[in-house]
């Protein structure tokens, strides 16, 4: 009789334990989560990096000061993951409904989330808020509309090169400025490298996305122009004007521009090796402002990167762009009391005090509210916005955003091919050509 | 223990087992099959897409690639553990001073994570800041520096070289434990009559330890099929692609270019290579043991 009882326990424990590995956790059911009456209506934000607090900081200060303006009413909670498990995870809980309230998206993907119906339209949230629609410029509105308007801008990104001025100080030579042409870039890159140094930071290994102060000399010829033909099929990346732009990164290759690791050097030692000083330009974005007046102070600047002439289009191109889109699940018009609070902290995160807030923690807000200056010890924030106030034309989309996964990926693998001098210009755009047959 | 060979005991025991196993990995194997036979982004509904995705796999020039690299990590982790690993642990199951330590020291690998290894290794084999060539430049051969990792050649050699580096230890134990078995009379009887030890290796060491050479060789064919932490932290399989496995190509195309159907058929395949190896080298060593 033991025995009998003893099989049967361990049978059922067995089966318990197999089972349970299919079940849903309520813990991560967010779309049903404290809406009932007189309790606090909790709003999932499903972000991109794993500690907000540290690595996206603004946002964090963000949604603090809204549970503290909300108390006993509203609550942002972070569902938090590095962004390939975040992407990951984002896909699972698609599948299964529960996604959280708002979430940040890879711009490539959102559009793919909307057309299976997974999003909200926020044009109604905009019609209801009138303040924040006028906040967002309608370019900005417009990089995320298809059918609806299926997400609004995280923040925006501001790319290009950052230098250390006193390199060239020491080097005799003029730091780089908004005009600096392709020729005299090599110029920088062969005195960099007499002297030692290398002449560009850019990190590779898991960091394919880094090809950020590329992408306004895609845009120097003419990239954003034709795209959509090529995305229409009417075009190939492997045009004249395309072919032209990945031969100025060959010779950039060619010309020793980068370090002799830089296959093995990851975006974040890129950045290491720029700020203790051993490289003179760093290829990255406005993000990093913080960190840069908190390791270098007032030594460096900012520069769009090189004009070429071999270009018919406008020289004067930069890259300040929305970044990826903040989504909002379509389960949130299942409960009105969740709906609201959604709407509240979206008008919230929009609001001037986020806007400040942003600037204060040296991030550019997608918001276009005047009048905010970058503070005392802002340095790198204010050789960002001296750039900017040049008003310089940046394309409604970052280039690569425009494109999908897969798309997106052969394009930076081919960027890098030919910076590493794995492909010829003619290989790699061809790669891309490919790709986008699939 | 007559109760549990009683059937309906049998079946109740065995059952929440083969529930389990088919849960976990039947079911994965077959959806994956599955996906390959599709074209989905892991977003909305999986479009079905025949033999597509082997078509593409088998004109993709990356595929080969990996497929190449695989192989030479094979060739090369595969012949070195099997023998290396056998030759130390016979070593150390001699009652030689300091066994104890060395076993220690080489088993040691084994309880580091794989992507601690990798990071470890890069600070040996990275070309810029890599201690090997340090010590190269440092001995006056700096003709013989090379791009250990992240170049277009040496690349899979050094995942072989670090791959054996972290198996070692755990092998070793798996064959000392064979080892442990050979009855102590047979080697007695043998050193009796005279047996040199490369007699009684051949002829007695050998033979007996057939069955824990066959699961180690098993070990190792499913294991370098699977390695991919290591090549991740070391060239992330780059660059452009150069230094891809089957397993981080599956995987980069899956979740890193959302080409889970492609992804899919890379995985298939690369689950058929490996069952396909383990398969004839099993039906080889039985043939032989017949």
């Amino acid at each position: 009789m033991v025995r009998k009882i003893v099989s049967i326990i361990i049978t059922c424990g067995l089966l318990v334990v197999g089972a349970s590995g299919c079940a849903k956790t309520n813990s991560t059911d967010g779309n049903n989560l404290n809406s009932g009456e007189g309790e606090v209506t909790t709003i999932k934000f499903g972000i991109h990096v794993a500690d907000p607090e540290t690595q996206e900081k603004v946002t964090y200060d963000i949604a603090q000061a809204f549970n503290q303006k909300y108390d006993g009413q509203y609550k942002v909670e972070f569902e938090a993951a590095d962004t390939e498990s975040h992407t990951k995870n984002m896909k699972l809980q698609a599948s299964d409904g529960t996604l959280p309230h708002i979430f940040w998206m890879d711009s490539s993907e959102a559009p793919e989330y909307a057309k299976a119906g997974y999003l909200t339209d926020l044009s109604a949230f905009l019609s209801e808020y009138s303040d924040v629609d006028k906040a967002l410029d309608e370019s900005v509105k417009a990089a995320f509309k298809s059918d609806i308007l299926y997400g609004l801008p995280y923040q925006c990104n501001v790319e290009g090169f950052f230098y250390n001025k006193e390199i060239f100080e020491e080097l005799g030579i003029d730091a780089p400025a908004n005009g600096t042409t392709f020729e005299q870039l090599l110029e920088i890159i062969a005195a960099c490298n007499n002297a030692g140094y290398t002449p560009i930071a850019q990190g590779c290994m898991n960091s394919s996305y880094a090809i950020w102060g590329y992408l306004a000399l895609m845009d120097r010829y003419g990239y954003s122009d034709y795209i959509y033909d090529i995305l229409d099929g009417k075009e190939k990346f492997n045009n004249a004007n395309m072919k032209a732009c990945f031969e100025k990164l060959e010779t950039l290759g060619k010309s020793n521009a980068f370090a002799n690791n830089m296959a093995t050097q990851e975006y974040f030692d890129a950045k290491e090796l720029f700020m203790t000083g051993k490289a003179a330009i760093l290829n990255t974005g406005a993000w990093d402002c913080a960190e840069l007046d908190e390791k270098m102070g007032d030594k460096v600047g900012f520069w769009w990167g090189p004009t070429v002439s071999d270009s018919t289009y406008d020289q004067q191109a930069a890259m300040k762009v929305p970044s990826a889109p903040l989504c909002v699940s379509a389960k949130i018009e299942e409960d009105e009391k969740v709906k609201d609070a959604v709407y509240k902290f979206l008008e919230f995160y929009y609001s001037e005090e986020a806007a400040k807030m942003s600037y204060e923690g040296s991030a550019f807000p997608a918001t276009n509210y005047t009048g905010i200056e970058a503070g005392e010890t802002q340095y790198a924030l204010a050789e960002v916005m001296k750039s900017i106030d040049e008003e310089w034309v940046s394309p409604a989309s970052q280039p690569d955003q425009i494109l999908s996964v897969a798309v997106q990926s052969q394009l930076y693998d081919s960027v890098f091919g030919v910076l590493l001098g794995n492909y010829t210009p003619d290989e790699a755009l061809d790669k891309i050509d490919q790709q986008m047959a699939y | 223990m007559y109760w549990l060979s009683k059937k309906r005991y049998i079946i109740g025991l065995t059952v929440p087992t083969l529930v389990v196993y088919c849960l976990y990995i039947i079911m994965p194997i077959i959806m994956a099959v599955g996906y390959s036979f599709t074209k989905y982004s892991g977003i909305g509904k999986a479009e079905f897409n025949g033999i597509s995705n082997y078509k593409r796999l088998f004109a993709d020039e990356t595929f080969w690639v990996a497929f190449k690299n695989t192989m030479i990590i094979f060739g090369a982790a595969f012949v070195l553990l099997l023998v290396v690993a056998f030759f130390v642990a016979l070593l150390l199951n001699n009652h030689l001073k300091f066994t104890d330590v060395s076993k220690s020291l080489i088993f040691s690998p084994a309880i580091i994570a794989p992507i601690i290894v990798g990071i470890i290794w890069v600070y040996i084999l990275d070309p810029e800041v890599g201690a090997l060539n340090a010590l190269l430049d440092a001995i006056g051969l700096s003709g013989w520096k090379q791009q250990w990792l992240g170049g277009d050649k040496l690349s899979p050699y050094s995942i072989s070289i670090i791959y054996f580096w972290q198996q070692l230890g755990y092998l070793v134990t798996i064959y000392i434990a064979g080892l442990k078995m050979i009855p102590e009379e047979v080697m007695e009887a043998a050193r009796i009559d005279g047996a040199s030890a490369v007699q009684k290796l051949r002829h007695i060491t050998i033979p007996l330890m057939k069955s824990t050479i066959s699961t180690v060789a098993v070990l190792l064919i499913t294991g370098i099929f699977k390695i991919f932490e290591i090549v991740q932290q070391t060239t992330g399989g780059g660059p452009n692609h150069i230094s891809e496995t089957l397993v981080t190509y599956s995987y980069s195309t899956t979740f890193g270019n959302s080409e889970y159907g492609y992804g899919m058929s890379l995985a298939t395949i690369t689950f058929l290579v490996s069952l396909l190896i383990t398969a004839a080298y099993l039906g080889f060593f039985r043939e032989k043991e017949a």
